[in-house]
Order: structure tokens, then sequence, then C-alpha cells
């Protein structure tokens, strides 16, 4: 079965995590902008972020068969920093249109300050002009204002709910978030987010249209394996393959593709570069990826 | 005919239909006006607009091209990286630099690799070379090759410290450097030196090399290269063993071709291109 993790932030993690994530099945992720556990103190900081989104890190998820894209935007907790806040929408059209930009992402409301909601906005407008989806984090306190301030915000400036993933919801959001037309994204990230028995409930009561998984693994304690888990328990749990399919692969493919620079014949034609294949390349330098599970041998 | 004209003329041939008024509308927009926003933008979409098919030059390309860069018809080119080069072209020398350091900075993979590509084409190609050196630093396999392999700026414009270093690391990242340009001219006895030690430790590892290495020692053969040599026709794959007798035939160190009159080997009527094929082969 294939994989889309439509939310992770592969950055932060491991090249056991790559090799154990094609195994499982996810052939394409989007890895959306974010703060890195810390505030950024510089611009340089940002643009080296973003140079690293559109350039080093789809070359390194390449090296595993998977297909990196990824979101960029100035996230919410720094947009508090005005100042430099400001310089990063400067800078931000600079990359808005490469080749594996699919989303303006993950902004919205952190602690649903001004700042955030002056930065939050200025970047629906900037969706508009380039013709981007966005993807929309909704805060981890007061969940549930936020995630209805986020779509009001979004209406009132004239953006298609249908272009908007809102994401981490749980099961007090996802049904206001469906009704008012949006794609509700779910997070299986452990203790703070959703477990995945939880997602199985709510894809039998929900059903799969515009329902959308992913673990927004990092560096905190996450599972990068989160999507194709989940998917596993909710063909335990007698739950369709049409409904896994959408709600861990296609649902994903759909709207993000809708920027126009995701397709499955992406990852699906096997014409891939030869520079681009396993061998000659510079992650592995030379080794094989790791197949069998691990013994005392450390390979030469 | 000026370089930028057949740049553009090419363009129209290999572009199709919505693609070919995309292009010229944005080329006379950058012609017209030289605004940075424009250049990073029409720059930006060409992955959207335009096709990555391998441009075919015909006859009337490369005749005009003789007159002025008869090097890009020896480079392979897709439409998009021709499209993004004629972009590039409109700018004035005065203000390419900035422009396209930002443009690196900011580049995705695809417009990394056009940039180092086009570099060498501009009229102050030269005001680029800490860019370029630099840009040999990249693990990104692509975007190394874009500047190390067909692409003559490195031979042109690097100091022999910048050059063996590039070299090395087509070694190391295991490129066919058959494909570096003047390879043959810029070889010196301090890559030979650090070549012979890297196949060392190589070996001391119990890893082997590319039968490659071996050609860039060809003239500066002396009696501990012979002995590594020796191991190789002894030892090595029947390619490298190929290679290696060849540098010894066109040695000049006598002990070395008295030693290899004795082996009753065959010598090599194949070129360094043509081993270095070879070599590329047997790796796919």
């Amino acid at each position: 079965m294939k994989i889309i993790d439509p939310h992770i932030h592969v950055s932060s993690r491991t090249t056991d995590d790559y090799i154990a994530m094609r195994k499982a099945g996810i052939v394409a992720i989007v890895e959306p902008a974010f703060w890195m556990g810390q505030a950024r103190t510089e611009i340089g900081s940002f643009k080296d972020y973003f140079a690293s989104l559109v350039g080093w890190e789809q070359f390194r998820a390449s090296q595993f068969g998977i297909k990196h894209y990824c979101a960029i935007g100035l996230n919410s907790r720094e947009a508090n920093n005005v100042a430099l806040a400001e310089e990063v929408m400067e800078i931000l059209p600079l990359y808005l249109h490469k080749e594996n930009v699919v989303a303006i992402g993950e902004i919205g409301y952190d602690d649903q300050t001004d700042a955030e909601d002056r930065f939050f906005r200025e970047q629906l407008e900037l969706a508009k002009e380039v013709d981007l989806p966005v993807m929309i984090h909704t805060p981890h306190r007061d969940k549930k204002n936020g995630t209805t301030r986020s779509m009001d915000v979004v209406e009132e400036h004239g953006v298609d709910p249908s272009t908007i993933v809102i994401d981490h919801n749980n099961e007090e959001t996802v049904k206001e978030v469906l009704d008012r037309g949006y794609w509700a994204a779910f997070t299986i990230y452990p203790h703070t987010k959703m477990g995945n028995d939880r997602m199985v409930e709510v894809v039998k009561q929900y059903g799969s249209e515009r329902i959308i998984v992913n673990s927004a693994a990092d560096w905190g304690v996450s599972d990068p394996l989160a999507v194709p888990k989940t998917a596993a328990l909710m063909i335990e749990k007698g739950i369709s393959l049409e409904d896994v399919n959408l709600t861990c692969y296609q649902n994903a493919l759909s709207i993000y593709g809708l920027s126009g620079n995701m397709k499955e014949s992406d990852w699906d034609e096997s014409d891939i570069d030869q520079s681009e294949r396993y061998d000659g390349n510079s992650v592995l330098r030379g080794q094989e990826p790791k197949k069998t599970t691990s013994n005392n041998i450390v390979e030469n | 005919m000026g370089f930028p004209s057949i740049i553009e003329n090419i363009c129209n041939k290999v572009l199709i239909d919505t693609e070919l008024l995309w292009f010229q509308e944005k080329l006379e927009k950058l012609k017209t006006n030289h605004l940075p926003k424009d250049l990073y933008l029409a720059f930006g979409l060409v992955h959207r607009k335009i096709n990555k098919n391998i441009a075919v030059l015909d006859s009337s390309d490369l005749t005009s091209l003789k007159e002025v860069f008869p090097e890009f018809g020896e480079m392979t080119w897709s439409s998009d990286q021709i499209c993004r080069l004629a972009f590039m072209l409109t700018v004035p020398k005065k203000e390419n630099k900035k422009l396209f350091v930002n443009m690196l900075n900011a580049g995705d993979v695809n417009e990394q690799i056009a940039l180092y590509k086009a570099i060498y084409f501009l009229e102050n190609a030269n005001d680029f070379i800490l860019e370029v050196v630099n840009g040999i630093r990249t693990n990104i396999t692509s975007v190394f090759d874009s500047i190390a392999l067909e692409n003559p700026f490195p031979t042109q414009n690097f100091t022999e410290e910048a050059w063996n270093q590039m070299v090395l690391k087509a070694i190391f990242m295991d490129r066919p450097i058959f494909k570096i340009p003047g390879l043959e001219e810029r070889k010196n006895e301090n890559l030979a030196n650090t070549l012979q030690d890297y196949a060392h430790e190589r070996w001391a590892a119990g890893r082997s090399v590319t039968p490659e290495l071996w050609r860039l020692t060809s003239g500066f053969v002396d009696e501990k290269l012979l002995s590594d040599l020796q191991r190789v026709i002894s030892n090595d794959i029947s390619l490298a063993k190929e290679v290696a007798i060849k540098v010894i035939n066109e040695s000049s160190f006598q002990p070395a071709r008295d030693w290899l009159s004795k082996q009753n080997l065959q010598p090599s009527s194949k070129s360094w291109a043509e081993l270095g094929t070879l070599s590329l082969q047997t790796k796919e």
C-alpha cells in the first residue's frame, strides 16, 4: 500500500527513520516550515532553513526513494518577533515558486496574539496572490476557539476553504471543519495530539472525505511511522481499503496536488536520474541502506 | 550573431506552443526592464512552464556556436536549462553578480544546476569563481555534477588547489571523471600524490578504488607509484589492470617500462574516454 505523510519535519529525523518510512510504504512526504524548538534570532537562519527545504532535504529524501515536498511559511510562534517576522515576509516570495513547494504553511495561531493574527492574514493574502494551498496549524491551547477563529479569518480574506488544510484536529473540532468545507488533517502524535485508535473511531464516524492523517514527527518524541501504523490499524479494525487509501494517501495528493507541483508520476515513474539513485550518492557514501534489524556489527 | 541571440534561437526551436509563448513574453519583459523581481519570478516558474527534455541542437546552431562558445554544444542541456540561461543573459553584467548570488543561495536543486551550468557563458564569468568553487562543496550529486562534469568553467578558472579538490571529491563521490573537461591538461603531481594516498587508505579499509583514478597518475610514475600499479596489475579487476598498463606505457620511467616488458601483457588499445565509459558501465 502506498502512503503519503503530508506533515513531517524530516530535517529533524535520522536516516534510520527514512529507511523505515520507505519500508512501511511511504512514497511521498510534505515538510512544512516551522520553528526548530527554539526561536531563530536572525533572518539568515530562515534563509538557510528555507533553502534546505527546497534543496538538501529533498535530495536526502530521494536517497531513500521518498519524494519530498515542502510548505514554506512563517510559523505562528515566530510571528511574535515582529521585527524579524517582517523580514521573513520579505523573503518568502523568493521560495514560493520552487519546484517542490506545494503550500504555504504551517501558519496560523499559537497564542492567538495580535502579531500572530497580522502575519497569518498577510500570508493568506500571499497564498491568494501565488495561488497555493495553505496548511493551517491550530493551537494546542484554546484549540476549539483557535480553530473556529482560523476559519473565520480565512473566509474574511475570501480564500476558498477547498484549498485549505486545517491541521491537528480532534474529535471536538472535526465536525465544524468538515461542515465548512475544509480539509481536516489529524496528527497522530503521542501524548499531545491523537493516538491512532482515536483516529480509527473518527474515520468510522465521519468517513474518509477530506480527512487526512499525518505524523507531524519532529525533534520531539514522535513517530515517523504514525501514518502507516494508522493505516494498518484501520484495516485491522475493518475500515475499507478505499477509506484507508483516501485518508492515508489520496486526499493529501488531491489537496497538495492543487499546487501543480505534486503528481503521482513523481514517484510512480522509476526513470530517476542515475545521480539521484542510491549509488553514487553522498548520504549513504557507498553503503547500502540497512535492510535487516540491528546486530552488533557496524558495517564497513 | 551574439551568444544571447543564438540561445534565444535555440529556445525558439526547442519549445512548443504555450511554452514558447510564455518564454517569449517573459524574455521581452526582461529585456525591456531589468527588474530583479521579474527575473526571480520568471526563472523560478520555468519548472512549471517548460519541459525538461534534452534539447537536440541542429547543425546550424552548432555552426553559429562555433564562433562564440563551441563548448556549449559539447554539454548536455535540457530545454528548461536553456530557457533559464536565456533569462540570465538579459541581465547587464554590471548587475548580475548580486542577483545570481541571491538566486544560488535561494535556489532549489534544478535552479542551482541551471545557474552553475550557465555561469561559464556570462561575459563576466570570472566574477563568479568563488561561488563556483564553493558550489563544489555541495553534497547534492546532481548539483556537483553540474559543475564538475561537462562544464568547462573549472578547468579555465580554478586554481590548482580548487581543481584538485574537485577531482578528488569527484572520485570520492564515484562520479565518472572522464567527463571532466581539462582532466588531461590539468593533471599535476600534487593530485597524483593525493590520489595515491587515497588509494592506500581505501585498500587499508578493504575497499576498492575506481579504475579511472590511475589515469591521473600518468606522467608521474616513480618507484612508489610503480609498486601500486604492480599491485593493481596483479590483483585488481581487469579494467583496472588495463588502465595501469596504459599508465606505465605512457610513462618515461624506465624501471616501470622494463618491468612491464617482462610481464607479457597486452597493451590497451582504448582511449581514456573509452576506459572511463567502460568503468561507468560496470557501475550501472
